[in-house]
């Protein structure tokens, strides 16, 4: 409150003690000195330029660069494998943006976070994966031999993946694909056969389709605000193997000191399937399993740390390149992000 | 800041006159600022209408916003401004391939530590073209940023233009893939119209033979992939939709130039179909390889800018 009268109002013939003129001074003095308010000011509009900058707002920015190609996961923030929570420091000591600022009195934050990433590897956990993701029979009419698909490939199976590629020599199918220039062995239309034809492979690419892709592994972030979180962006999976995410959100503050922090976690998710008792259980229609119980989730989407990335050769019963690398595990790597930080005092 | 301070009386001490009128002095050249006010002094009603995030004065272009552009696939890096380890790119400008809609917002007269806020957001749509068809194939990747045009001007930003001092902003960069695709049309189980062609002898898989075949046959009739509408279209499975939204702040750094224009650069590109390419084939003769490289799409891009000053 500003409105203020001298403490000491001397009577006529008093004499005037210096204290109650120091009293009277103060009471100006103190409310000029940082207690002035609206009711001290006339009834005038102020101007604009009466407000100095930064006045109702303020805005921080904290940014992530890869120092290199982006094909190059420790250039980015490495995505942890030994968690599947939240991280804000890799194992290289790389920092998640961050914002740390003090503000002068109670406002609100307007937080803008960008994230981009990448994928790489196969996203198999071992050889056994590679028997059932990768390997690609012969469809018929047509006959061929076994080919193993992914040699030196940083992209997980999934979709079509082609059996018809650099193999080495024509006429000798192996595991690095079945050579273009290949005649197609196809049985004839009486059932004979298979005998081969003029057609040749790579007019005809033969492969697989793969329905349930190597898709399971995923990313999420957040922003938060002093421990509070801002904004979350749930899972976002591997099946795009490089993505982005825009978070956006808005949260009261405090005076004093405040900070924002971004992170991420990656996981590998699956669910996990439970059955109901005994092998003559009965399912939904209340018929009993005739092979097996009706199986049900127990839980969904559970989140596993992501595998560790290894290059394995695998040796294949492909009878010619049957040697295959691959790029077991599967990485993943921030790459660019960007934090900016409104401040509006209130 | 003009705190005030009077001179103290003693008590018991005559007051000179010359201390009593000194101490008013402080009051009558008063200029007040914020410090002399208490916090959250003012009421909304003394408070300028439109004061905060409205300064437009250094903007002259807020906003850029088109449909739809299409951005032509590439086959090298030559046309790349985001390649994360330059900090600049000298090369040329071009709306299909790296600068779509010439798109830019532009500041002028800035000087240091003036700060802005930059915002982007467009959707991108990325053709499944089967790059993943033969064993080595790769699909492209589409690269995406901010990039900021020092000392240029809406002139200086036309068709083929070019500046070394082209800076991308990396921490804006976003790619996007779609890892899977599906397969470039062609009945890879052979189909009526080749084996008819080639060895009228092969049996075939095709829907001619079997309707429950279709899953096999992708050719999408007699005529096969040339004419097949879904070619490279909404037909495949694994056509990408990406949504890319960033925001930057800008601050005018000592000695930096006065004008300042932004805008969104791309690149779409780093694509292997795994396969020579191969421009005899298709319809009765099987499958093209994947070469028809569909131009991705970039629509209802807005780039805007706001001053943050108040």
């Amino acid at each position: 409150m500003s409105l203020k009268f001298p403490n000491v109002r001397p009577d006529r013939g008093e004499i005037i003690e210096p204290d109650d003129l120091n009293q009277n001074l103060k009471q100006f003095v103190d409310e000029i000195n940082g207690n002035l308010t609206h009711d001290n000011l006339s009834d005038f509009d102020l101007e604009q330029s009466m407000f100095k900058d930064e006045t109702f707002s303020e805005v921080y920015q904290s940014s992530l660069e890869a120092t290199g190609d982006w094909d190059v996961m420790s250039s980015g923030f490495i995505v942890s494998k030994d968690s599947a929570g939240y991280t804000r420091v890799d194992s290289n000591d790389k920092s998640m943006p961050l914002v740390n600022f003090i503000a002068e009195r109670d406002g609100y934050i307007i937080v803008d976070f960008t994230a981009s990433f990448v994928w790489r590897g196969s996203g198999l956990l071992n050889e056994e994966e590679f028997e059932v993701y990768h390997k690609i029979e012969k469809h018929y009419p047509v006959d061929h031999k076994k080919i193993y698909w992914g040699n030196k490939s940083m992209l997980p199976a999934g979709g079509w993946i082609g059996s018809v590629g650099a193999g080495t020599v024509p006429d000798s199918p192996g595991g690095l694909g079945y050579h273009p220039r290949d005649k197609l062995s196809v049985e004839a239309s009486d059932g004979s056969g298979p005998f081969t034809t003029s057609l040749k492979a790579r007019d005809f690419p033969q492969g697989r389709w793969l329905v349930d892709g190597l898709d399971r592994f995923a990313v999420k972030f957040r922003v938060v605000s002093n421990g509070n979180e801002i904004c979350e962006s749930g899972w976002v999976y591997n099946g795009v193997d490089r993505n982005s995410v825009f978070l956006t959100g808005v949260i009261p503050v405090r005076a004093g000191r405040n900070e924002i922090r971004t992170e991420v976690a990656g996981a590998m998710l699956q669910s996990i399937y439970g059955t109901s008792s005994g092998i003559r259980a009965k399912d939904s229609d209340g018929d009993k399993g005739q092979f097996f119980p009706k199986s049900l989730y127990s839980s969904r989407d559970v989140a596993m740390p992501l595998p560790k990335s290894e290059a394995k050769t695998f040796s294949t019963d492909a009878s010619q390149d049957p040697d295959v690398t691959i790029n077991l595990g599967i990485d993943c790597a921030v790459q660019a992000s960007n934090l900016v930080v409104q401040y509006r005092k209130a | 800041m003009p705190y005030i301070k009077v001179p103290e009386f003693q008590s018991n001490e005559i007051i000179d006159p010359d201390q009593f009128n000194d101490a008013f002095l402080p009051f009558t050249n008063m200029n007040l600022d914020g410090e002399n006010f208490m916090d959250q002094s003012l009421g909304p009603d003394q408070i300028p209408a439109n004061i905060s995030l409205t300064d437009t004065s250094n903007i002259t272009r807020t906003v850029n916003s088109f449909g739809s552009q299409s951005i032509n696939m590439q086959t090298d890096f030559t046309f790349d401004p985001l390649q994360s380890t330059s900090s600049s790119y000298s090369g040329i400008r071009k709306s299909k391939v790296n600068h779509p809609g010439l798109n830019h917002i532009k500041l002028t007269g800035l000087e240091a530590g003036e700060k802005f806020i930059i915002r982007v957001s467009c959707a991108i749509d990325i053709q499944d073209g089967g790059w993943r068809t033969y064993y080595h194939g790769i699909p492209p990747y589409f690269k995406i940023g901010l990039v900021q045009f020092p000392g240029e001007s809406s002139a200086d930003l036309t068709e083929g233009s070019s500046s070394a001092l082209t800076k991308p902003l990396h921490s804006t960069v976003a790619h996007y893939r779609v890892a899977f695709t599906g397969k470039v049309p062609s009945a890879s189980s052979i189909s009526q119209e080749a084996s008819l062609e080639h060895d009228p002898n092969t049996k075939y898989l095709d829907q001619n033979y079997n309707s429950d075949y279709s899953y096999r046959d992708n050719r999408f009739g007699e005529d096969g992939e040339d004419y097949d509408p879904r070619t490279n279209k909404s037909g495949m499975p694994f056509s990408g939709y990406h949504s890319y939204t960033t925001a930057y702040l800008h601050e005018q750094g000592v000695g930096d130039n006065s004008t300042q224009a932004f805008g969104v650069m791309c690149w779409f590109g780093g694509q292997s179909r795994g396969m020579e390419s191969d421009g005899d084939s298709g319809g009765i003769d099987g499958c093209r390889s994947p070469s028809k490289d569909e131009p991705a799409i970039i629509r209802d891009f807005k780039l805007f800018v706001y001053q943050v000053k108040k």
